[in-house]
Order: structure tokens, then C-alpha cells, then sequence
């Protein structure tokens, strides 16, 4: 499994959407990505890419293109 | 224990909480956004004040039972430090409530302090300051809230956490080992965690500050009613708790493995979780005392301590972490191997009468 296809499989997981959708998604710009969703969603991430992040870099993580940026600092590119 | 020493401590601790539980399902919010709420904070149920009952009610209820099973005569305390952000009249506090409620004699202290989650660690320290002085020979510390009496039933950020009920603790001199502390605070996170009206800077305006709005995530509050960033909340809390831990760790001189208890405000399951996996604690050693009783504010961590009292035995290096509103923190390392933890009691009866 790539790294783009983990990414998006911790969106489908987390948040309920479907693959096609979640490149498109910001945060509470759909009812399960509110704040609850996001922590689910960053303990997905975390889990699937073995990494701990930090607090600001969560607070921050805003949309599913930032989030690729965020994930950069932590040595995980997706492409 | 050396008789002489000046030295602080908390010789026992007591928590009361309302006797019915609250079931969250009951709640008027959908039962898909329920669930998973709840398995985020590890909380279904929660303990709620009627509306006649107040955070002095409870905190005077957990202060009997500190008595009775300390054999305390109320005439010995000298000195009251009640902390709550809902007293039972705008002015003055409610430690005179609890003075004369409990028959503490005339000559004695009594003050009051607006704090929220963070109070009891404040009440501890301040309480300390009080006995190490030579002022006060024996001080009740009071701590308790009825915030979720404030919070808007589909405001799920708050009314799916917050639980109602007091604390009590009483500090002597005694003690073997110095109570050490660090605090922060950062006024400018005020707005993070508040409630906007019913002061003096907005007062109540029917018509103005009761209407209701619904938030980006669907959550409905009027200006009357508690406000809460979650994410902000948070972003304080894992920025600015690990290092007053390690600073209170390094004043004692303790290593994280040595410490028998941490004690975190009991925010909700999620919250103590980040913070003992942010820190690389142990997981048994981190207490997590949620379901069933909610966040019921500064009386949480004694409310954890108190439920634990049959599963713990090392109590001799004990951390306590609190924070909240304010945006505000703190951390205390004690000894609490020769404190008394009483058995919670409910409470349903007004205990406070004007």
C-alpha cells in the first residue's frame, strides 16, 4: 500500500466519506470531520504512519492538502 | 511525622456528587454523533445537579464525610479556601456558607477564589501558605462546581463532559516532605474557555444574549451559556502541562518511574490519555475516572483519587495536573501515603441555608 493510498484510507476510516471524496475535504467542512472526527482522524494518520505528532501540527491540520504538507516534517511524503 | 514541622500537608480527602446518574443517550442529539463522542471521551454518564443544588452544597456534603471519618470537631478549623466559578450568589462567596454551615468557629479565615478546573491545586498552595505561615493551624480546602447546569443540552463539546459535584481536602502542619508546585498561566486564552455574558462586561440582555446560534460543528449555545474552543483547549494543555510536570518532577527530585500516581484533571478519557502518551508514563499509573461521573471540574482529581483508594497503595510520590480555564495550569508533587481517602458520597439534600 502506498503512502497516498494509507492517507486516504485513514480519511474513509475515520470520517465516514468515500475515497473519491476525500481529497476535497476541510475540516468541519462536513458534519463527521468536526472536532470529535479530528482526533479520531489524527490517531489514524498516527497509527498508519507510525509517527506522533505534535500539538500544533494537529491543531493545524485543516484540510486534507495541508495535512500532506504537515506529514512532510515528519518524514512522510505522499504522492 | 515530627509534631514540630511546619511543614504542609494534606492529611485527607473527600468527594460528593450528585446521586442520580445522567444517561448522555438521553441527550436531544443523534445517536451516530453520540456514540462517537463517547468513545472519545469515555464518558456515557454523568452526574448532574437539580437545579436547587449548588457546588457549596456538595463540597459541604464531602467536608462531613472528611469529618466523621477523621474524627475532626469542626471547631479546630481556622481557616476556609473555597474555589468555585458558580457560587451561590453573585456576591459575596460561599466560604461564609460554608463556615457557618458546618459550624467552624467565628475567629477563622475564610476566602474565596474564581477558579475552575485548576482550583484545587491553588486551594492546596494557598491552604499551605496559611498553615506554613503560622496562621491557620488546620484549613479546609473546598473545590466543586455545577457547571453543567450552564451549558446548553445541544452544546455536545461541554454537555457530553462536564458532571456536577465538590470536593473537600483539609491541610495540617505535620508534614515530612514540602508540597512543590508550578503554575502558568496565559490570560490571553480567556476566550477559549468561558462564559460570555452575565458579568459586568456583557450583562444578561433578554432579548440580546439568550438567543441561540449554532457553531461550524453544530453545536448551540446562547451567550449565557459556557463556550468552549476544544482544539485550543487542548493545544494549551499538551504545550503547556508536560513542562510544569517535569518541573515539579525535578523540585522533588523523582524520576517519572518513581512516581506512584499521576493524578490528571479528568478532562476525559482522550485528554489524560494524550497527555500520559505525550509524556511516555505509564498507563497504570495514570488514573482515569470518567464514566459515570463526567468532568466535574477542580473536584475531579480528588474524585479520581478517592475511587482509586481500594486499587492504589502508592500514594508516597503523587503528582496531581490540572488546567482549564484561565487558560490555566498546574502541577503538584506530594507525598500522599499518609492521607485518608474517604469512600465518594452522593448527595441530594441543600445543605446550605441563608
Amino acid at each position: 500500500m502506498t503512502n497516498m493510498e494509507k492517507y486516504i484510507e485513514a480519511f474513509v476510516e475515520n470520517l465516514d466519506v468515500t475515497a473519491e471524496d476525500a481529497p476535497k475535504l476541510e475540516y468541519q467542512a462536513i458534519p463527521t470531520w468536526d472536532s470529535v472526527g479530528h482526533m479520531g482522524l489524527i490517531a489514524g494518520i498516527e497509527d498508519a504512519f507510525d509517527i506522533e505528532m505534535e500539538t500544533d501540527d494537529i491543531v493545524e491540520f485543516g484540510s486534507f492538502a495541508k495535512g500532506i504538507e504537515i506529514l512532510k516534517k515528519y518524514d512522510v511524503v505522499i504522492e | 511525622m515530627s509534631i514540630d514541622s511546619k511543614i504542609a500537608q494534606v492529611v485527607g480527602v473527600a468527594a460528593s456528587v450528585p446521586d442520580k446518574q445522567f444517561d448522555l443517550m438521553d441527550l436531544d442529539i443523534d445517536d451516530y454523533t453520540l456514540k462517537r463522542t463517547m468513545k472519545l471521551t469515555g464518558i456515557h454518564k454523568i452526574r448532574q445537579a437539580p437545579p436547587e443544588m449548588s457546588a457549596a452544597d456538595y463540597c459541604i456534603d464531602a467536608a462531613k464525610k472528611l469529618f466523621r471519618d477523621l474524627s475532626i470537631d469542626p471547631k479546630t478549623i481556622d481557616g476556609i479556601v473555597m474555589l468555585t466559578p458558580h457560587p451561590n450568589y453573585i456576591y459575596p462567596g460561599d466560604s461564609g456558607l460554608i463556615q457557618s454551615a458546618l459550624g467552624i468557629p467565628t475567629k477563622c479565615i475564610v476566602m474565596d477564589i474564581n477558579h475552575s478546573c485548576t482550583g484545587v491545586i491553588y486551594g492546596i498552595f494557598t491552604a499551605s501558605l496559611l498553615v506554613e505561615s503560622g496562621q491557620c493551624q488546620n484549613v479546609l480546602v473546598c473545590c466543586g462546581d455545577t457547571a453543567a447546569k450552564h451549558m446548553n443540552p445541544r452544546d455536545r463539546a461541554l454537555k457530553m463532559v462536564a458532571g456536577d459535584g465538590g470536593s473537600a481536602l483539609l491541610v495540617t502542619a505535620g508534614g515530612k516532605l514540602p508540597m512543590k508546585y508550578s503554575f502558568v498561566h496565559d490570560g490571553s486564552g480567556l476566550k477559549y474557555l468561558y462564559t460570555p455574558a452575565g458579568g459586568e462586561r456583557m450583562p444578561i440582555q433578554p432579548g440580546v444574549t439568550d438567543i441561540e446560534s449554532t457553531d461550524a460543528e453544530g453545536n448551540v449555545r446562547t451567550l449565557e451559556e459556557e463556550f468552549m474552543d476544544g482544539l485550543e483547549v487542548m493545544r494549551f494543555v499538551m504545550n503547556e502541562m508536560p513542562p510544569r510536570v517535569d518541573e515539579v518532577l525535578a523540585q522533588q527530585g523523582w524520576s517519572k518511574d518513581e512516581v506512584g500516581a499521576f493524578v490528571f484533571h479528568q478532562a476525559n478519557e482522550f485528554m489524560v490519555k494524550s497527555l500520559v502518551r505525550a509524556m511516555k508514563l505509564s498507563k497504570k499509573k495514570a488514573m482515569v475516572q470518567v464514566d459515570g461521573y463526567g468532568n466535574i471540574g477542580g473536584g475531579s482529581v480528588l474524585l479520581a483519587m478517592c475511587l482509586e483508594r481500594e486499587h492504589r497503595s502508592e500514594w508516597q510520590k503523587t503528582v496531581l495536573c490540572s488546567f482549564g480555564t484561565g487558560m490555566s495550569g498546574a502541577a503538584l508533587a506530594a507525598d500522599f501515603s499518609e492521607t485518608h481517602f474517604c469512600e465518594v458520597s452522593e448527595c441530594s439534600t441543600v445543605q446550605v441555608e441563608v
